[in-house]
């Protein structure tokens, strides 16, 4: 380090004859930048506003719908619950469903040429798109929403019909009289796909 | 492929089939085909997500399989076959405006769920419109699948490539993965298919009930091992058939700006009949006589064949080249130049972008270079009449943005610069492209932003929408005004102007996004081209 006690003085730090590039031996370089370019750098012209009209309106109508319509579907993956904060006792009471809804899925193999393959996610009933994959999708999300949000009231009669034969030879408590509150407000699923942004 | 386009998939995908699916697709994009297990290995996921994962994106035509020589399969995603998410909402705008509603709505089930066989868009779209109509009335769905059928037709959905039959006697264990084939001559042929019946209206009450019915009868059409007339044939939309649509919408619409509405209405009759017999990327239209043009304009438009004829020349005349002669037969053979015509619209693009980003006195010199070719600098400030110091300073921003090139031609070994031409010159192509780059980067941004908006007032959000729905709830059981009222000031004055200015923001952000997308279109249309020309 002590060594380059010459750095500093000015030019002599440049590996190479400045003068070559056409520096004079007077000018002054100009001075180093030592923070990168803003990010967002003002713009010397104001752009142009967008195009609107009914064409335009209803391809935005369109795409906001699209995508709306599109993470209600079963080819939305949804990724696994994630652990709740702390362990609540009314958990254990809880009817979780599959931990990952990636669990017991099965791109249905029935009946086709290619049951003998359990790798290939292949065979018509997939391709179909409202086939196993769908009602096992339904099936999960349905199971999971449960867990924390509001469920329509059908879907849980449904599944406390369900839970009783499951469980009741476990416990003798009727799980399905469990009530820890947060089925207050039902129904405000059936309109959960108003507002869409 | 460019971290640009690999950024643009990898959202796409995560706002459309969440992060799982994400996750696989954008590691696919990035390192090619892989097979299964290293998909797992290399993300680090269970196998069966990835499995799920794949099956989506297999679904929905993003990604494909082939059978290596080793006997793995591999999975490849396609990039720009992910970047068509983004046009989604203007096939389906032009499908509406094609085929009205019932088209709308074929198309938007067919790209929501990728595949689907005939039947069953048949059934849901009767369905859906059948909840959109007036108590008491129902769609049919002879009339749906009439549309279906013209829509094939006009080749603007196709049949999907399927499984061949295989017999169920072979000893031999069938192969790894089946070989997907398409028969050219049943592309777009329907099957022939006797679906009588009415959409069914989803009652609000009992829909649990129907949807328990739905899934038993599901049960016993698999029990009784009766599967629906087409099953095995399924459609997805055909993205090339609507890319030319659009293209020749861009080409009538140009020559109507350039000339008027009557020529554009030749071309556009010119346009429409060869559609079919001229594939989506040829660089001409089949030669086209002036009598058969004559024949085939619309009948409520009154043109003489001498004003035609005249149309026709001035058309072949005109220094854009959208319309070329071929030949004198038939009274005239006529062509029109879809290449060059794609060539003009994307320098448009190019010339006006650089007068908007860097004002009309560049754009001049911009285009004095595309007339001109290769100019010296001092050329330069002559012919756009512009002052020496201001032209140079014009030229050198518009070098360091690479819009303009600049090639050296030495007249000595040595490259001095005091014995060395320097020309200025516009490379289309290559600026075409790295507009593309700079489309991709600023669509990425918009959702980015767009996400980040959302994120930042989840919470007033979901407020709004619990609002809204206790609203509903309370407005079916009869509320009386006063609760109501109540309830709606559960939102405060201030609440309710952030939600407004979120709105608009996100509109404002969604339609800027269909915006680049359709320069995105005009731009990616020419490099296709071009690209394929040389």
């Amino acid at each position: 380090m002590a060594g380059r006690g010459g750095r500093g003085r000015g030019r002599s730090q440049m590996t190479f004859n400045v003068e070559a590039v056409g520096i004079g031996k007077g000018d002054s370089l100009p001075p180093s930048t030592l923070q990168p370019s803003p990010l967002f750098p003002p713009m010397e012209y104001k752009p142009v506003p967008l195009q609107t009209g009914e064409e335009v309106e209803y391809m935005l109508a369109l795409k906001q719908e699209l995508r709306g319509a599109m993470k209600n579907l079963p080819y939305y993956v949804k990724p696994a619950a994630p652990k709740k904060d702390v362990e609540r006792y009314s958990d254990k009471y809880q009817m979780s469903g599959p931990i990952d809804n990636a669990i017991d899925w099965n791109p249905g193999m029935h009946g086709n040429i290619l049951q003998s393959n359990p790798c290939s996610p292949f065979s018509s009933e997939f391709y179909s798109g409202k086939t196993t994959l769908e009602k096992k999708e339904e099936e999960v999300t349905s199971e999971e929403e449960g867990e924390k949000e509001e469920e329509e009231e059908g879907k849980e009669e449904e599944e406390e019909e369900y839970d009783e034969e499951e469980h009741e030879e476990e416990t003798d408590y009727i799980m399905s009289y469990f009530d820890n509150g947060e089925e207050f407000g039902a129904d405000s699923d059936d309109n959960m796909d108003e507002a869409i942004y | 492929m460019t971290q640009a386009e690999i950024k643009l998939c990898s959202l796409l995908l995560q706002e459309h089939f969440g992060e799982i699916v994400e996750k696989i697709g954008t590691h696919l994009i990035k390192t090619g085909s892989q097979p299964l297990r290293v998909i797992a290995n290399d993300t680090g996921m269970s196998l069966d997500q990835v499995k799920k994962a794949l099956c989506v994106l297999i679904q929905h035509n993003l990604v494909t399989y082939q059978l290596q020589k080793r006997g793995f399969v591999e999975y490849e995603a396609s990039c720009s076959r992910v970047l068509r998410i983004l046009r989604y909402p203007r096939y389906i705008y032009t499908a509406k405006t094609l085929y009205s509603d019932m088209g709308e709505l074929i198309v938007e089930e067919l790209l929501l769920n990728g595949k689907m066989t005939m039947s069953a868009v048949v059934r849901k779209v009767a369905n859906r419109l059948t909840e959109t109509m007036e108590d008491g009335k129902t769609m049919d769905y002879g009339e749906v699948s009439n549309t279906f059928v013209r829509l094939a037709d006009t080749h603007f959905i196709q049949r999907c490539p399927m499984a061949p039959e295989t017999t169920e006697t072979s000893d031999a264990p069938p192969p790894p993965v089946p070989t997907l084939a398409v028969n050219e001559k049943d592309m777009y042929v329907v099957p022939n298919l006797n679906l009588i019946g009415k959409g069914k209206r989803r009652r609000s009450f009992d829909d649990e009930d129907d949807g328990e019915h739905k899934a038993k009868r599901q049960k016993q059409d698999a029990d009784s091992k009766e599967p629906p007339p087409d099953d095995g044939i399924y459609w997805q939309a055909n993205i090339d058939r609507f890319h030319q649509h659009f293209r020749d919408q861009a080409i009538v619409s140009a020559v109507a700006n350039r000339m008027d509405q009557t020529s554009s209405e030749i071309v556009r009759t010119m346009l429409r009949m060869s559609e079919i017999t001229t594939s989506s990327n040829a660089p001409y239209t089949q030669p086209l006589s002036s009598n058969e043009i004559f024949r085939s304009l619309p009948a409520g438009y009154n043109i003489v064949k001498q004003i035609l004829d005249q149309y026709l020349t001035l058309l072949a005349d005109d220094p854009l080249e959208f319309v070329g002669k071929s030949g004198d037969s038939g009274g005239g053979m006529y062509v029109i130049n879809l290449h060059k015509a794609l060539a003009t619209l994307a320098t448009a693009t190019q010339e006006s972008i650089v007068q908007e980003r860097f004002g009309s006195r560049c754009a001049r010199i911009f285009r004095l270079l595309l007339r001109k070719k290769h100019l010296e600098q001092k050329q330069v400030e002559d012919f756009a009449m512009i002052p020496a110091k201001e032209a140079k300073d014009m030229l050198y921003k518009m070098l360091s943005e690479n819009f303009v090139s600049l090639q050296e031609i030495p007249k000595t070994p040595d490259h001095a610069p005091s014995r060395t031409f320097y020309l200025y010159t516009v490379n289309t192509l290559s600026s075409a492209r790295m507009l593309l780059h700079w489309c991709y980067k600023s669509v990425a941004n918009l959702i980015e932003r767009r996400q980040y908006e959302t994120k930042e007032n989840k919470r007033l959000l979901e407020k709004s929408q619990r609002v809204e729905a206790i609203l509903a709830s309370m407005q079916a059981t009869g509320a009386e005004e006063v609760q109501l009222q109540e309830i709606e000031e559960m939102i405060t004055a201030p609440e309710r102007q952030q939600l407004e200015n979120l709105k608009r923001n996100v509109n404002k952000i969604d339609a800027s996004e269909n915006q680049v997308d359709e320069t995105i279109f005009v731009l990616e249309s020419y490099i296709e081209s071009t690209v394929k020309k040389l």
